[in-house]
């Protein structure tokens, strides 16, 4: 059964017994998954053709359309399962700073959290957590900050943004929260820091990009757990 | 001159860097749409195919892992799926028009001969030229050219039951020469 299910030889009612046995069978699932990445390299060896003329550009005017009508679900999750994970491992230098702006020292930060548990005061101290902001190869190209207060706000810092983007283009910040909305928010090209209030809680984003006017990722920051 | 990698540029593909984007497809669409040709055999509809192909590469990049195989391999299996998905739609396949694309008169070797340059293809092409001949002609009948078991019978001649035997033992033992890749 395996290569039939990995080559998809199997009419619509095999495959709904083998789909309902592969469920239960870990075995067999993992005899699919070899076989259908040998079936993939199978293709490797395929042949070439050079496509109608212009279909480089009917590709790409497809793919602007669909991330138009896509991208505030898909580009939150987008990028390949192994650059996840090294985002993810990579937290550690996503930078939590509690207060600190204006105090500036730990030392500081701690008397002040100690002046409040001793007022029994339960506002929870204002806190900023900083991610890069990277091109889709991974180039960082400024920070993005995530402010919690009222409003919570965020801040987007890209310095040299005036000389990498053309005067009269269109862009737009796009924060995206965790639960898939997303605010627009215009932005200049005459200026290389922003900042724009949330709706809702700081925790609540899940990454912050600039988009250029068809919808085109320039850059962005992860914020999703 | 130095080059980005192809997972590398499908990170930013998949991220929606314009520029990556433009390079993913130049860097692909000979291949994919050669692949789509060759199963749909129609060019009008090659390009359908090899159009969705790149949409849903994008749409699905979160699922790319590259542990269990290279983009291009990856990308090469959606382009497959979306050219059967169109084939079975539309019932049997029309005869070849304009190019002439391979067919099961085409020595798969040629086709493997022809890829000799490309590093990615060199390993399996050898392992596949290692296979006994029917066994080959089989496993590339309905990979490359996506072809069913019932029209290799048909066109070749053999017991349905043949062609799927003959394509169950290429395929495991090529998976076995390989090496199987993680699950």
């Amino acid at each position: 059964m395996g290569p039939d299910v990995a080559l998809g030889l199997l009419t619509g009612e095999e495959r709904a017994v083998a789909l309902a046995h592969l469920e239960a069978c870990a075995a067999c699932r993992a005899e699919v998954a070899s076989l259908a990445g040998v079936a993939d390299e199978l293709l490797l060896t395929g042949p070439e053709a050079t496509p109608p003329e212009g279909f480089d550009r009917r590709v790409m005017a497809r793919l602007t359309e669909v991330r138009a009508r896509e991208a505030p679900r898909s580009t939150r999750r987008t990028g390949p399962a192994h650059l996840r994970r090294r985002r993810r491992a990579r937290r550690p230098d996503r930078r939590r700073l509690a207060v600190g702006a204006t105090l500036g020292a730990a030392a500081a930060a701690v008397v002040l959290v100690a002046a409040l548990v001793a007022n029994g005061d339960a506002t929870p101290a204002p806190t900023a957590e900083q991610a890069d902001m990277t091109t889709g190869v991974g180039k960082v190209v400024g920070t993005a900050t995530v402010h919690s207060g009222n409003p919570a706000t965020v801040a987007v810092d890209v310095p040299g943004w005036e000389d990498a983007v053309p005067e009269d283009a269109t862009y737009w910040l796009a924060v995206e929260m965790e639960d898939g909305s997303r605010t627009m928010t215009h932005i200049g090209t005459d200026a290389t820091w922003w900042k724009v209030p949330l709706q809702s809680g700081a925790g609540d984003v899940a990454s912050v990009s600039v988009l250029d006017g068809d919808g085109w990722v320039w850059c962005s920051a992860d914020f999703s757990a | 001159m130095w080059e980005v990698s192809d997972e590398a540029l499908f990170a930013g593909y998949a991220s929606g860097d314009p520029e990556a984007a433009a390079q993913f497809v130049d860097r692909f669409q000979r291949r994919v749409f050669g692949l789509a040709l060759a199963i749909v055999r129609v060019p009008v509809d090659a390009e359908e195919v090899a159009q969705e192909a790149f949409v849903r590469a994008w749409r699905f990049a979160a699922s790319f892992d590259e542990r269990r195989g290279s983009v291009a391999a990856w990308l090469l299996g959606i382009t497959r799926n979306v050219a059967l998905d169109s084939v079975r739609g539309r019932g049997r396949r029309p005869e070849p028009v304009g190019d002439p694309v391979p067919d099961l008169a085409v020595d798969p070797l040629d086709v493997a001969a022809a890829i000799e340059r490309r590093a990615d293809a060199r390993r399996v092409a050898e392992l596949m030229r290692a296979l006994p001949d029917p066994q080959r002609r089989a496993l590339v009948a309905v990979t490359l050219w996506g072809l069913s078991t019932r029209e290799v019978s048909e066109m070749a001649g053999i017991p349905q039951g043949t062609v799927k035997t003959r394509v169950r033992l290429a395929l495991r033992k090529l998976r076995d020469e390989m090496g199987a890749p993680i699950s």
